[in-house]
């Protein structure tokens, strides 16, 4: 047993330990936690099963395997990048709207409350 | 806007979220006002892009709220959970804004509630032969879902993914302060609820095809998509009770 055959799986272990809990105490989404166990999950097995690599980078007609890693890893992280920017640019939307329908709603409380009462 | 009716006095709400629901709403209000005149009805609109907005405007006799934007079926219903909690209600009813639902069955649902004292009760469609159409991807579903909630539950729970149900006040309180309520609250909060210690019952109710449009989980990808995040959900929430400390209530 080397360092790092202990050390990578169990880093694994940690980071879905970590997202359960986070999702647990309420401070996560379960929605958005699947892909971060996913993650977990994948350092998890491929630490494991270092074959896993090699076969992959065979399939895919990379000679190098570690790049592979890297490869894959930059495209998910573009892609992850990209959900959030999308999801940012959703949130400003809803949050322009919702300040404007607090100025519409403020506007007709003021007008309701100068209105004598009946 | 609703200073006419008296508060307090009743018992019952009936709250139906939509989305671009124009077509079906007028039949489905009317059938419900026909024939559950005790009944309170909240229209939660969740940022129609229809006519919508305008048809709830002519109906003052109903309760209604409007979010600014489009938020999602179970956001809209979390909404409806909060206002019915404001304003006291004893229970509420679930119901589909798209004509699926039937008035009258409504009544069997909430005399259940009544004789029993029941949390959850849940229109079914599975528990008595139906011509109810299912497609082979929801029949799936339903049935894995079924499986669980009885391996786990150790209880028979037919129709887990069933909108139509009654909650009772303590569970509307607990749905209207949940944090990360979740996004399809279907078989996955049932599991949590039965194993929180809630009482689930069930009981079987006939319902209709929608009137016009479509719905929820349409395409097959939606429907994947559904199926694994209320399976991890599920996954989730197992692990959740499995680790609970003695003591501590949610």
């Amino acid at each position: 047993m080397t360092f790092q055959n202990i050390m990578l799986p169990l880093f694994g272990i940690i980071v879905m330990v970590y997202v359960f809990l986070r999702v647990k105490r309420n401070q996560f989404s379960i929605e958005l936690s699947i892909f971060w166990m996913l993650i977990g999950f994948t350092i998890f097995l491929l630490s494991i099963f270092p074959k896993l690599l090699d076969i992959i980078s065979q399939w895919v007609g990379i000679y190098y395997p570690p790049s592979v890693l890297f490869l894959i890893s930059t495209i998910l992280l573009l892609f992850v990048i990209f959900r959030q920017e999308q999801m940012l640019s959703k949130l400003n939307e809803n949050l322009k709207d919702l300040a404007q329908s607090n100025a519409l709603l403020e506007g007709r409380v003021k007008a309701l409350e100068e209105q004598p009462s009946r | 806007m609703k200073n006419s009716k008296s508060s307090n006095s009743k018992q019952f709400l009936v709250i139906i979220p939509v989305f671009n629901e124009a077509e079906n709403l007028p039949a489905v209000v009317d059938e419900l006002q026909r024939d559950l005149p005790d009944f309170d009805i909240l229209v939660v609109n969740d940022g129609s892009t229809d006519e919508t907005a305008a048809l709830l405007k002519t109906m003052d006799y109903i309760h209604t709220l409007s979010l600014p934007f489009n938020v999602g079926y179970s956001l809209a219903l979390k909404t409806g959970f909060k206002y019915a909690n404001q304003n006291h209600y004893d229970y509420i009813i679930q119901f589909d804004g798209d004509g699926q639902h039937i008035a009258s069955e409504a009544l069997k649902l909430t005399e259940h509630v009544l004789a029993t004292k029941a949390d959850i009760v849940i229109g079914s469609r599975f528990m008595e032969a139906s011509d109810y159409p299912h497609s082979p991807i929801r029949r799936l579903g339903t049935g894995i879902f079924k499986s669980l909630i009885r391996f786990f539950c150790r209880q028979s729970i037919h129709d887990p993914t069933s909108g139509f149900q009654v909650l009772s006040r303590r569970v509307v309180q607990l749905y209207a302060d949940m944090p990360y309520f979740p996004q399809f609250p279907d078989a996955n909060l049932i599991v949590d609820m039965i194993l929180s210690g809630y009482e689930v019952t069930e009981i079987p109710v006939k319902m209709r095809q929608r009137l016009s449009g479509k719905g929820m989980h349409e395409n097959i990808y939606s429907s994947f998509y559904y199926m694994m995040l209320i399976l991890y959900n599920i996954l989730i929430i197992l692990v959740k009770h499995l680790f609970k400390t003695k003591g501590e209530s949610r």
